[in-house]
């Protein structure tokens, strides 16, 4: 790339120097060029300045020590296992007590039986979660920022 | 950021018999020490994590589960790469997995958190300038971020590693896993989007 004072850098010749890879036209330039030394250190100033408060602004944020996190899962897990077990207790113990201790059910003529109201609250249950399924399907290339050009590990970095 | 360097001639053996670079058996001891790995990097996973999501709360979560992943995972480091990058990498993989939960998809519909600029700009050190050098100063933190939040999480995440983190263009593809002229095409995408807003003066 031939560049003289008379001709300022382009867009992309400036991106390129920004980056780490300007031609050495583009440094023999920047030397003698005033204006395009400008842009340069304008763009560097900002991003500086932009560094110093992102970093600040990170350093002041609360956040739980990573003690405090495996503490909390250590915790976490006997009482997990306690409220499973809890559960599993009433899935179980539950149907049979309200059998034996549950009032006979008498339905008026012209209400719904329980089987009806099981299959009406299944529908209405499959069809709020159709619904939420539908908000949350919604394709936004937000959420697509590396789909397709990563795959979950890669050679030189293996998570666990 | 430079690879590890191995010297041959200063191997030694591990305890299991596989031979290792006293470079990487620091790095190792590094990683060792839980306290020292968050120190060294939970600022800098964070940041990174917070102004790529623009959710600092989200960013909390993922930097604890990336210094905890490297801390659990450190065994599997093979000094290929600096601890900054492996771990960035880290970083990069936890981050993905959060925003393509649904559960993070759903919860950012309905409610809205973020980084409020003003707030942001406002931690910026006055270092002895005027009231008015640093109102200029903090308006151009300002508008900064405001054209970052314009970019995709893809294009803000490498911005950030280039001009933040200061990572070579070689280790950012390495640790997204992108060729290296994928990283600069999103780079001149991110510097085009930024100079069409802030204008010419960049």
């Amino acid at each position: 790339m031939k560049l003289d004072i008379h001709s300022h850098l382009s867009d992309e010749a400036l991106d390129d120097v920004l980056i780490g890879l300007g031609s050495l036209a583009s440094h023999a330039h920047l030397a003698q060029c005033p204006q395009c030394r400008a842009r340069v250190e304008s763009f560097q100033t900002t991003v500086d300045l932009f560094n110093q408060a992102s970093r600040q602004f990170s350093e002041a944020q609360p956040v739980k020590t990573l003690e405090t996190v495996r503490t909390r899962r250590v915790i976490a897990r006997p009482v997990l296992a306690a409220w499973a077990a809890a559960a599993a207790l009433l899935v179980v113990v539950g149907p049979a007590a309200w059998h034996v201790f549950a009032p006979h059910p008498v339905h008026a003529p012209g209400v719904a039986t329980q089987a009806q109201d099981s299959e009406s609250q299944i529908a209405e249950d499959n069809e709020l979660l159709r619904q939420v399924n539908a908000a949350i399907a919604v394709p936004d290339d937000e959420y697509h920022w590396l789909d397709g050009s990563i795959p979950q590990t890669h050679p030189g970095m293996r998570t666990e | 950021m430079a690879t590890l360097p191995i010297n041959t001639a200063q191997m030694a053996f591990a305890e299991d018999g596989r031979v290792e670079s006293p470079s990487r058996k620091a790095v190792i001891s590094e990683l060792d020490d839980i306290d020292e790995l968050v120190r060294l990097h939970q600022a800098r996973i964070r940041r990174l994590a917070t102004f790529s999501t623009g959710d600092p709360d989200l960013a909390d979560s993922i930097t604890q589960d990336t210094l905890l992943r490297a801390y659990r995972g450190r065994e599997n480091f093979r000094g290929d790469c600096s601890v900054s990058t492996w771990i960035t990498g880290i970083a990069i993989n936890v981050t993905r997995d959060h925003l393509r939960s649904p559960r993070f998809k759903f919860w950012k519909q309905v409610q809205t958190t973020g980084i409020d600029a003003h707030e942001m700009a406002s931690f910026l050190p006055a270092r002895g300038s005027t009231p008015e050098q640093s109102l200029l100063a903090q308006e151009k933190v300002r508008q900064l971020w405001k054209v970052l939040e314009t970019l995709s999480v893809k294009q803000r995440t490498i911005f950030i590693m280039k001009f933040s983190e200061d990572m070579a263009i070689e280790d950012i593809a390495k640790a997204l896993d992108m060729q290296t002229t994928t990283v600069r095409t999103h780079l001149h995408r991110a510097l085009k989007a930024v100079r069409s807003q802030l204008g010419a003066a960049i």
